[in-house]
């Protein structure tokens, strides 16, 4: 457990580059999760802070230690890979006592088994534990690989989960997100957990680190992410289904397919983008010549939502609704009363601007 | 469906029968050979034992008798060599190939796979070519018709093999299963020993035997470099078919012992060649 600094952390492959000048900080304790795309250089950053690669340039701190050339078992972390790594020659138990029996970290045996007892509960694998990996499933085997990190959660100075739940059936992953929250609190770990899924974020993270690219696009807490996203680029990875960007053209012009409405309220305001989240929008199915004509290009209810997607000319509108109101068809024509005041304007870089 | 099944079945079944005896036959010939007289193999053939012709044990009473100081030599040595040569290659292929899979290197313009290419171009040369200067090498040296020699010369002529086979091994273990250890708290050797080794054990076994088998069955590095003190059993059997008459019974008896260890060796090696084995560890 300790205060980790990561500072103008450069990594390249060849001629790309993975990780571009990147800096941040994590204190004691604390949960950070790392959003980003598939290949924005998440999982080579949490190489980089577990030593298995070497950063170009940049220095990488632990309290005080620079960690740059540490090699992995001299850094005392836990690490869940995303590509698992388990040891196929050992049974599942084995693998979780790794990291409890390794010549650096011996624990006591009464610990030991404790410790196993209390993380495969947890993980839901009690039943597999003399089991080899190559007799479980995808999701299995990515608990177990979370397990054999969970196991040395405490004594360490910090957790790093590449996307450790991510294989996972949706119910699992579901419940298993708190699960790991209050796990992880309980122990008072240092985390640095990496993920694609927004939700997941928003749910467990105490900050969120958005990676664009290989930079750091936002750093900020999980309702800042949310409520004001710094740019386009972050607006469009929060939320499902995804934010609505209208372009604005000239003073209160909005390009809405092939319509183009005035609306007053944006005139004085200097924007050329508007990020109108799904449930901002109501959906009438009664003509209505103040609101906007579209139809509906499909539907899909579920439980007590249902996501609609309209077309207006070309551009295709994600609404999400309760379903309790109305249902419609496809290709049913509807007008859409689009909650204007609420959306999140952009200027001419794509960054979020206060309407004030 | 189910008669065309059936029609496979039947077609597999009589191509797997036909290549059996295609494959086999020579075997059941030597044993019988091994048991005739010198009329039951010049007025054969002969195939079934005590209906064609009367089983005799006396090419075994010569091999176990005048010439047992001949034969447990030249079988002596065939095992050392083989054994101790495949050891030796195995050993230091593991080095190399373990280099050439988990480290970059340069040396000029060679890159790793030059290197590997490198190695291997060694086999391209046939030995015949090299034997030669081995004879006025070793004989300069002093190695001819010595039992190091030739475990120098088998290790020397296995080496591109096994390096070849174990390189290749390694790299298909993932080097995340490595790096786990390593996060686990496991210092190199640790690593090595504990994760590397044992997931590498198909590997090394299969160079282990196809090395084995190359210096058992090696007859022209023998014939040049040996005379009689390092002798080994292709030379053994060949000097006995040389004699004005070939006694082919004697030479089917030696035959016979000379396919048991290599027999024994895969029999007993093939439990460590788990084809599954890195199954599991990775997505």
């Amino acid at each position: 457990m300790s205060r980790i600094q990561i500072d103008r952390v450069t990594k390249k492959y060849g001629k790309v580059i993975a990780i571009n000048n990147l800096s941040f900080s994590c204190e004691d304790s604390e949960l950070i999760i790392v959003l980003g795309k598939p290949g924005a250089g998440k999982s080579t950053l949490l190489r980089m802070l577990a030593g298995i690669e070497e950063p170009n340039e940049g220095q990488i701190y632990f309290g005080n230690n620079l960690m740059n050339g540490v090699a992995p078992e001299k850094r005392n972390v836990a690490m869940a890979f995303e590509t698992y790594a388990l040891y196929p020659h050992f049974l599942v138990k084995q693998n979780m006592l790794s990291p409890l029996m390794s010549p650096n970290n011996t624990i006591d045996k009464n610990l030991r088994e404790k410790r196993i007892h209390e993380v495969s509960q947890l993980l839901e694998i009690e039943p597999l534990l003399e089991r080899k990996p190559s007799q479980l499933s995808g999701g299995q085997r990515q608990r177990v690989s979370l397990a054999r990190a969970l196991v040395k959660a405490e004594d360490t100075n910090c957790v790093f989960l590449d996307e450790p739940i991510s294989h996972l059936d949706a119910r699992l992953r579901n419940s298993l997100r708190g699960e790991l929250k209050k796990y992880l609190k309980d122990k008072k770990a240092t985390v640095i957990y990496t993920t694609a899924d927004y939700a997941e974020a928003l749910g467990i993270a105490d900050r969120i680190l958005i990676i664009i690219d290989g930079t750091v696009r936002m750093f900020a807490s999980p309702d800042k992410v949310f409520d004001e996203p710094k740019d386009l680029g972050v607006a469009n990875m929060i939320g499902d289904p995804k934010i609505n960007i209208f372009e604005v053209n000239g003073k209160g012009t909005i390009q809405v397919g092939d319509l183009t409405p005035t609306l007053k309220y944006f005139e004085k305001v200097q924007a050329k983008y508007i990020g109108i989240r799904p449930l901002d929008i109501n959906i009438m199915s009664s003509k209505n010549l103040d609101l906007i004509p579209g139809t509906v290009y499909v539907t899909e209810p579920i439980g007590y939502d249902q996501i609609v997607r309209v077309m207006v000319g070309s551009k295709m509108i994600n609404i999400k609704m309760p379903l309790e109101n109305n249902t419609f068809a496809i290709n049913q024509p509807v007008w859409l009363d689009i909650n204007w005041k609420n959306g999140l304007i952009f200027d001419n870089d794509g960054m979020l601007k206060g309407l004030d | 469906m189910d008669k065309k099944n059936t029609l496979s079945k039947t077609l597999r079944t009589v191509g797997l029968i036909f290549w059996g005896i295609f494959a086999l036959f020579p075997v059941y010939w030597i044993i019988i050979t091994a048991f005739k007289q010198s009329k039951d193999i010049y007025q054969g053939p002969f195939l079934l034992p005590f209906v064609d012709f009367q089983p005799t044990i006396a090419a075994w009473t010569k091999l176990m008798g005048p010439s047992k100081d001949q034969f447990i030599n030249a079988l002596t040595n065939s095992i050392l060599f083989a054994s101790v040569s495949a050891l030796i290659a195995v050993l230091l292929g593991s080095f190399a190939g373990y280099g050439l899979a988990r480290y970059s290197y340069k040396y000029g313009n060679m890159k790793n796979n030059d290197l590997s290419f490198l190695i291997i171009s060694q086999r391209i040369m046939p030995p015949i070519v090299a034997v030669i200067a081995l004879f006025a090498i070793f004989s300069f040296i002093k190695l001819l018709d010595t039992k190091v020699g030739m475990i120098l010369v088998y290790t020397w002529f296995n080496l591109p093999l096994t390096v070849y086979i174990i390189t290749d091994f390694i790299s298909r273990i993932p080097r995340d299963i490595e790096y786990a250890a390593a996060i686990d708290g496991y210092g190199k050797i640790h690593q090595i020993f504990r994760i590397t080794l044992p997931l590498a054990m198909p590997g090394l076994t299969a160079a282990y035997l196809l090395a084995f088998f190359f210096s058992w069955n090696d007859f022209l590095l023998a014939l040049m470099l040996t005379f009689r003190k390092a002798s080994t059993l292709p030379i053994m059997i060949m000097n006995l078919s040389t004699t004005d008459n070939p006694q082919w019974w004697f030479i089917s008896a030696v035959g016979i012992i000379s396919i048991i260890p290599p027999m024994i060796a895969a029999i007993v090696l093939d439990h460590f060649i788990d084809r599954q084995l890195l199954s599991g560890g990775t997505r």
